[in-house]
């Protein structure tokens, strides 16, 4: 039995004071809705949320997005693993129903983050390493990204520009991505001017704190054939995690979890890495975008920053990445980033992805990193 | 100081109480010598809250002559200096200003 997709949904995402957490959860619920074939919502079993509890006031999501978005009494749970929690919580509903528990289950990624200072946020996601004995010298989320940076830098000879390069391409596919947080192309020049943020990674290195929600409607085989015309199918789900303390991972140019679970998924899909014609990965750093390409096998180890180089990941290239503007653009609330991927995958290969569509793509992967590669969650999508 | 399982003998620093390797719960103390070498750095401009005062600070990774890994801040090494596989030392210190962090240690040229 398989599990498809019905429908999709995705709200802007960006600076969001306009709505409250339950506000940006109802906008991409009730587009999935729509965007299947004669669903109402009565037919839905159950609803995921992925979502990091800590930026929110509010405690228990679930409980008042289930509310908001009309599904009580229906079941529903929330997941979390970082910023990989909306992979996550497509896991657990892509287990509710192949186990036959649920038949049809939304999930919804929501996060709302720009209530919290800069500095706060940095606080909070610098202990996503060791408390004990790294955050008390002040780690940040850019400054591990950085230690791998450096580290991968010195050992394959990757140059400054070629992580810029990430940059580039992210924020030129993100002017296409109405849903983007940024809709502007840059210049390399305005990359290596910006701000120091953690050496050498600079402002346009990092992808920026958002609000935003996005939805998928999940199915088994039976009810993803009845409601939908142009069903998309999981074909590959692979979940993996890694030490917590970066001091004890085998090393600093890899993240050894994305390595695992994209093994996983590439098994199960029965596909290779070069079988790939469209993909989303986690960027939240344009370093993590260099060693995604390796990780997931799109290019040999240490030669990321040469496929940035030579376009690869340009629609044209080899395996095109991000061309919706990846988290670099579209801006990374965390809980949704994982949905909004997958919603990205499937309008690529039902073909509606207008001006940034790759032509013909009829197999895509997401790969969602939580924290510094604690957990990855690795799925492959066909039509 | 750094713990050694008494059954793999695997050695840990950061300590620990437990072996993961073996799951042993039995392990000895053991002094480190604190020479090392940089794996890696990173100067942080952007500082979470509480650290603030501070930015820029460099921290590093060093790899432990005994083994394991440390993380800590760079300490009287100029950004010219900085070269990843240079040989460091880390050096306990005592700090007054910082309430929280009594007796810590800091990566400097050996």
């Amino acid at each position: 039995m398989k599990v498809g997709i019905v429908g999709i949904g995705h709200g802007k995402f960006g600076n969001r004071s306009d709505a409250t957490v339950q506000e940006l959860a109802f906008e991409p619920f009730k587009l999935a809705i729509d965007d299947a074939k004669n669903l109402r919502r009565e037919n839905i079993d159950a609803l995921v949320v992925g979502s990091v509890p800590e930026y929110h006031m509010q405690r228990s999501l679930p409980g008042v997005v289930a509310e908001y978005v009309g599904m009580n009494p229906k079941s529903t749970w929330l997941t979390e693993a970082a910023c990989a929690s909306g992979s996550a919580a497509i896991r657990t509903a892509y287990m509710a129903i192949k186990s036959g528990m649920h038949d049809i289950v939304a999930v919804i990624g929501v996060q709302k983050m720009r209530e919290l200072s800069t500095a706060e946020i940095l606080a909070l996601m610098g202990r996503v390493g060791d408390v004990q004995w790294e955050s008390i010298f002040g780690t940040t989320f850019p400054g591990y990204y950085a230690l791998y940076a450096n580290r991968h830098m010195f050992e394959f000879g990757t140059t400054r520009e070629q992580i810029g390069l990430v940059a580039l391409k992210n924020h030129y596919y993100g002017s296409m991505n109405p849903n983007a947080f940024f809709q502007k192309e840059i210049t390399m020049e305005k990359v290596l001017r910006s701000d120091d943020v953690a050496y050498p990674l600079k402002v346009f290195d990092c992808c920026a704190n958002a609000d935003g929600a996005a939805c998928i409607i999940m199915a088994n085989e039976t009810n993803t054939k009845k409601y939908t015309d142009t069903p998309i199918w999981f074909e590959g789900l692979g979940s993996a995690s890694a030490e917590m303390s970066v001091l004890r991972r085998p090393n600093l140019v890899e993240i050894p979890s994305a390595i695992e679970a994209a093994k996983q998924a590439y098994k199960q899909a029965k596909v290779k890495p070069s079988d790939i014609q469209v993909a989303e990965v986690h960027d939240c750093f344009t370093i993590a975008e260099i060693m995604a390409y390796e990780n997931l096998g799109f290019c040999p180890k240490g030669k990321g920053g040469k496929f940035i180089e030579e376009k690869q990941s340009y629609i044209g290239g080899k395996t095109p990445v991000n061309v919706d503007g990846g988290l670099k653009a579209k801006g990374h609330p965390v809980g949704a980033t994982g949905v909004s991927m997958a919603t990205e995958i499937v309008k690529q290969l039902r073909g509606d992805a207008g001006k940034r569509q790759v032509s013909g793509a009829e197999i895509g992967l997401t790969h969602n990193v939580g924290g510094i590669g604690q957990y990855t969650f690795v799925h492959i999508l066909k039509r | 100081m750094g713990t050694k399982c008494k059954k793999c003998g695997e050695i840990y620093f950061p300590p620990k109480a437990d072996c993961i390797k073996c799951m042993n719960d039995k392990v000895d103390w053991i002094e480190f010598s604190g020479k090392g070498t940089l794996h890696s750095y990173a100067k942080i401009f952007a500082a979470p809250k509480g650290f603030e005062d501070m930015a820029p600070y460099t921290i590093g990774v060093v790899d432990l002559k005994e083994g394991g890994r440390l993380l800590s801040w760079l300490k009287d090494i100029s950004d010219r200096e900085i070269k990843i596989g240079m040989p460091v030392k880390v050096v306990p210190r005592i700090f007054e200003e910082i309430q929280e962090i009594k007796l810590y240690y800091t990566i400097e040229k050996l």
